[in-house]
C-alpha cells in the first residue's frame, strides 16, 4: 500500500484521465443503449483504430503532415464508419445485421494492415488495442479534459432533443426536431468519446465500457435520470478499481476494467434474480 | 513467388489451407447470413480468443497440461459462448441486440486478463489476432483438411434440415427435436470453422471471412446455388490475393485479406448500382424472396 | 356570425408512394372545437394522411393549412398534440418514468438553458391529473398496461396546451374497459373546446360521438354529419370498403 502512495504522483495523471473517461463514456453509453445502437459504437471504435493507423502512416510518410495528431484521423474515420454502416443497412434491408460485422472487420483489417505497414506491431499497438491508462502523460490529460468538456457541453445543449428522439423518434419529429441533425451531432459525440476512451480500455473494449455499466444500471434504475446516474457510478467504479487492480496484478488496464464491470453486471443480475425468486416465494406463502 | 510457394513448407501449407478455407467459410457463411447470425459468429470468434488466452495461461501455470493445445480450449469457449447468447437474450427482452456487444466485450476483457496472466503480449498474439502465415504447420494443414471434410459432409448430409432451419424457423415442417439437433450441430460446426479460419485471418477477422464473400455473392446471384458458387469464387480470390500481397510486401495477412475483400465488395456494389440505374429498376436491395429460389 | 379560421384545412391533397397513388384529392377542414372522426379500412391511407398533416410526409399536390397558415410556414407546433398508434414508435424498453415522459412534451418548446422549474412541473402534474394518471408518476412507462400508456401519451400531448389533438388509432390493443374510459376522457376534452381528429377503424363507436365523420379509402368517400352517415351507412361503406365491409366492422 505504501508503495502505491509513493507512486501516486505518477498515478495521478492516470487517475484523472480515468475519472474523466469513467464519467463521459457511460453518459454517452446510456443514449447508445436506449437508442439501440451498440453495434454502431463498435464499428466506430474499430474505424477509429483504422484512422489512427492511417494517420500514423501518413504522418511518417509525409513529414509535412506529421504535426497532426493521429487521433484526429481517428475521429474522422469513425464518422466515415457511421456513414458506411447506414449505407450498408440501406443496401441490405433484409439482412441489415450483416452490415455491422462487415464494417467492424473492415476497420480492424485496415488498422492491422496499416500498423503492419508501419512495422508497428509493438507495445504501442497493444496499448491501443487493450488500453493502458498507466501510460498516459500530461498532454493526454489535457486532451481528455478538453474533449470531455466539449462532449458534456454539447450534450447539455442537445440533451432534450436527444432524449426525445431516443424515446420516440416520430413524436420528436412532430414537435419540430430535425432528426437528421440531432443524429449527426450524436455521431460526433460518439466519435469524440470513443477517441478518448480508447486510452483507458483500448479499441477492442470501448463498447464494453459503453454497454456494461449501463446494462447493470438499467436493472436497478427506474427513471432515465437514475439510470444515467447509476451508469456513471458503475463506470467510475470500474475504471478506478480496474486501474488499481491492473497496477497490482500487472494486467492490461482495459482487461481489468472490463472484467470488473462484467463481475458487477453478473452480480447485479444474480442478486436481482434471487430477490425476484424470494419475492415470488413470499407471495406464494 | 510461385517458386517460394512450392519450396517453402509453411507457405505451401498456408496456401493450401487458404484455398480450403475459401470453400469452408462461404459455405457456412451463407447459412449464417440467411439465419441472421452474423453477429453471433462475431461473438463466437471473440470467445475463441478468450479460450486461447485461457489455454496460454493454463500452460504457464500448469505446465503438465502442455499437451492441451490452446486452440482446442478456444473451440470449447466458442461453443460455450454460443450457448450463453440465447439465455442472455431472454434476460433482456427489450434489448436483445445488446447481448452480442456484452459478449464481445466480456470475451475480449477476459482474453486480455488471461493474456496478461500468461505474459503473452508478444508477436504470437498478433498472429492470433490478425492472422499470420508463419504459424501454419503441417498439423494445422491437416486439421483444416479434416474440417473441410466435416463441413462438406455436414452440409451435404443435412442440407434439407439446414434449409428448413434457415427458411422456416417458426414453421412446423420438421419436429422440434430435429431442429434443435441440427441447430446444435450447426453451432458446433461454426465453432470449428471459426477456430480453423482464425489461423490465417486472425480472431478479429474471422466473421468477415464468413460474411463479406457471401454479401458479394448475394449481390450477383440469381438462385440459391449461385449464391454458394459466387461466394466461394469471391472468397478464393480474396484469400489467395490477400496471401500473395501480404507475403510480397510483408503486410498483416488478415488485414490484407479483409481490406481486399471489402474493397472488392464496394466495387461489386458500385457496379450493381450503375447497372441498375442504367436499367432504371428498383433501388439496390437484397431480399430473401428475390434471390432464393430452389 | 364571425368567420373563424379553420384549425385545419386540406385542399386537393394527393400523395403517391412508388408511383402508386395512396391519397387522391382530399378536401376537408376542421373548425375550432370540432370533434372529427376519420374512418377507413386498413391500408386506406389514414396514417399517411395524418403524417402529411403533421409534416412527416410531404404531399405531392395540394395544400395543407394549419390555423390558416401553409404547413411549411406554420411555426406554432405546440398547438398540435399528437398521439400515435401505441405499438408504433415508442421505445418500450426505455427506462423512463411517467413523469419524465410527460415532461418530454414540454422539451421542444424550451430553450436548452431554461431550467425545468416549478412552473413546468405544475403543468406536468395538471396534465397527469386530467388523464387520471397522477398516482403513476414515478412508475416505469414500460411496465404499464396498454391503456395506461395511452393515457400517459395523451397527457404528453395535453401538457403542450394544444388547440388541435390528433389521435391515430388510440384504442388498438387496449381492453374494453380502458376503451370506454378513453372515450370519456376524449369527450371531456371535447367539452373544453379542443378540436380533435380521431382516427379509427371502429366505425360503430365513433359515429355516436363525433361532430363530423370522414370516410377514407384513397379518396374521401364521405364527409359530413354522422347522422347522415348512419342513415346511408350501407351505401357509403360498400362504396369505400368494397363488398366485404361487414367482415371488417365491429359488432356492438
Amino acid at each position: 500500500m505504501i508503495e502505491f502512495f509513493q507512486n501516486l504522483s505518477f498515478m495521478k495523471t492516470a487517475f484523472l484521465v480515468g475519472i474523466l473517461i469513467g464519467g463521459i463514456t457511460p453518459l454517452i453509453g446510456v443514449f447508445i443503449f436506449a437508442r439501440r445502437l451498440p453495434h454502431i459504437s463498435e464499428s466506430l471504435s474499430q474505424m477509429n483504430l483504422a484512422g489512427v493507423a492511417i494517420g500514423s502512416t501518413i504522418g511518417s510518410a509525409v513529414p509535412y503532415l506529421s504535426g497532426i495528431n493521429p487521433r484526429i484521423y481517428g475521429v474522422i474515420f469513425a464518422l466515415i464508419g457511421a456513414f458506411l454502416v447506414e449505407l450498408l443497412r440501406k443496401v441490405f434491408r433484409d439482412f441489415s445485421d450483416m452490415s455491422i460485422p462487415i464494417i467492424l472487420s473492415f476497420g480492424t483489417g485496415l488498422g492491422a494492415l496499416f500498423f503492419s505497414i508501419l512495422h508497428g506491431f509493438n507495445a504501442d499497438f497493444f496499448n491501443y488495442l487493450f488500453g493502458s491508462l498507466i501510460a498516459v502523460n500530461q498532454s493526454d490529460l489535457n486532451n481528455t479534459l478538453i474533449i470531455s468538456f466539449i462532449v458534456v457541453i454539447i450534450l447539455l445543449i442537445f440533451y432534450r432533443p436527444l432524449l426525445l428522439i431516443t424515446f420516440d423518434a416520430e413524436y420528436a419529429q412532430v414537435t419540430g426536431i430535425r432528426k437528421k441533425w440531432i443524429d449527426a451531432i450524436f455521431m460526433v459525440l460518439m466519435a469524440l468519446t470513443i477517441s478518448v476512451s480508447v486510452q483507458a480500455v483500448g479499441v477492442m473494449l470501448v463498447t464494453g465500457m459503453m454497454t456494461l455499466p449501463i446494462a447493470t444500471a438499467i436493472f436497478i434504475g427506474k427513471s432515465f435520470k437514475s439510470v444515467i446516474f447509476l451508469s456513471i457510478i458503475f463506470g467510475e467504479a470500474a475504471v478506478l478499481i480496474g486501474l488499481v487492480l491492473s497496477y497490482y496484478l500487472s494486467i492490461a488496464t482495459g482487461g481489468a476494467i472490463i472484467t470488473f464491470s462484467l463481475l458487477c453486471f453478473l452480480l447485479v443480475i444474480g442478486v436481482k434474480h434471487i430477490y425476484r425468486m424470494s419475492m415470488r416465494r413470499h407471495i406464494q406463502k | 513467388m510461385l517458386q517460394d510457394i512450392l519450396q517453402v513448407d509453411f507457405l505451401r501449407y498456408a496456401f493450401l489451407s487458404g484455398i480450403m478455407i475459401g470453400i469452408i467459410c462461404p459455405v457456412i457463411g451463407v447459412f449464417i447470413v440467411l439465419r441472421k447470425m452474423s453477429l453471433m459468429a462475431d461473438g463466437m470468434s471473440h470467445m475463441a480468443l478468450s479460450g486461447i488466452a485461457a489455454g496460454l495461461a493454463l500452460q504457464r501455470y500448469l505446465p503438465f497440461l502442455y499437451f492441451i493445445n490452446p486452440f482446442y480450449i478456444g473451440m470449447l469457449f466458442s461453443v460455450l459462448g454460443s450457448f450463453c447468447i440465447r439465455p442472455l437474450m431472454k434476460l433482456y427482452p427489450f434489448y436483445r441486440e445488446f447481448v452480442i456487444p456484452i459478449i464481445l466485450a466480456s470475451a475480449i476483457g477476459l482474453s486480455v486478463v488471461f493474456i496478461s496472466l500468461a505474459d503473452a503480449f508478444n508477436k504470437d498474439l498478433f498472429g492470433y489476432l490478425f492472422g499470420s502465415l508463419i504459424t501454419i504447420s503441417h498439423t494445422d494443414f491437416l486439421v483444416v483438411l479434416i474440417v473441410l471434410v466435416i463441413v462438406l459432409g455436414f452440409v451435404i448430409l443435412c442440407y434439407k434440415p439446414l434449409l428448413i432451419l434457415t427458411f422456416d424457423e417458426e414453421g412446423s415442417l420438421v419436429s422440434k427435436r430435429g431442429k434443435q439437433v441440427t441447430d446444435i450441430l450447426f453451432t458446433m460446426i461454426v465453432a470449428l470453422v471459426v477456430s480453423v479460419t482464425m489461423n490465417i485471418v486472425g480472431v478479429l477477422l474471422v466473421s468477415a471471412m464468413m460474411i463479406i464473400p457471401v454479401a458479394k455473392g448475394m449481390q450477383l446471384a440469381k438462385s440459391f446455388k449461385q449464391v454458394f458458387i459466387y461466394s466461394i469464387i469471391f472468397a478464393e480470390f480474396d484469400i489467395i490475393g490477400g496471401l500473395v500481397v501480404s507475403y510480397q510486401f510483408n503486410w498483416s495477412t488478415g488485414g490484407t485479406i479483409v481490406v481486399l475483400a471489402f474493397v472488392l465488395f464496394m466495387i461489386v456494389l458500385l457496379i450493381k448500382k450503375t447497372v441498375q440505374s442504367i436499367s432504371r429498376s428498383k433501388p439496390v436491395s437484397y431480399s430473401s424472396d428475390e434471390t432464393v429460389k430452389f | 356570425m364571425t368567420i373563424k379560421t379553420p384549425v385545419l384545412d386540406l385542399e386537393n391533397v394527393s400523395f403517391s408512394y412508388d408511383r402508386k397513388p395512396v391519397l387522391e384529392d382530399i378536401n376537408f377542414g376542421i373548425e375550432p372545437g370540432e370533434f372529427v372522426g376519420l374512418v377507413g379500412p386498413n391500408g386506406s391511407g389514414k396514417t399517411t394522411l395524418i403524417k402529411i398533416i403533421l409534416g412527416l410526409l410531404k404531399a405531392n399536390h395540394g395544400e395543407v393549412r394549419l390555423f390558416g397558415q401553409p404547413l411549411s410556414k406554420f411555426k406554432k407546433l405546440s398547438w398540435i398534440g399528437y398521439v400515435s398508434q401505441k405499438s408504433n414508435s415508442f421505445n418500450s424498453g426505455f427506462p423512463a418514468t411517467v413523469f419524465e415522459v410527460v415532461s418530454m412534451g414540454l422539451y421542444s418548446q424550451m430553450k436548452f438553458y431554461k431550467w425545468f422549474g416549478k412552473k413546468e412541473r405544475l403543468k406536468v402534474w395538471e396534465a397527469l391529473e386530467k388523464v387520471g394518471m397522477e398516482d403513476y408518476a414515478k412508475q416505469n412507462i414500460g411496465r404499464l398496461s396498454g391503456g395506461q400508456q395511452q393515457r400517459v401519451f395523451i397527457a404528453r400531448a395535453l401538457v403542450r396546451n394544444p388547440k388541435l389533438l390528433i389521435l391515430d388509432e388510440p384504442t388498438v390493443g387496449v381492453d374494453a374497459k380502458s376503451e370506454n374510459a378513453f372515450y370519456d376522457l376524449i369527450e371531456s376534452m371535447h367539452k373544453e373546446k379542443l378540436a380533435i381528429l380521431l382516427v379509427s377503424h371502429d366505425i360503430g363507436t365513433i359515429t355516436s360521438k363525433v361532430d363530423k365523420v370522414l370516410c377514407l379509402n384513397k379518396r374521401l368517400h364521405y364527409h359530413g354529419d354522422p347522422k347522415q352517415f348512419e342513415m346511408n351507412r350501407q351505401e357509403i361503406l360498400t362504396d369505400a370498403y368494397g363488398q366485404h365491409f361487414e367482415l371488417l366492422e365491429h359488432h356492438h
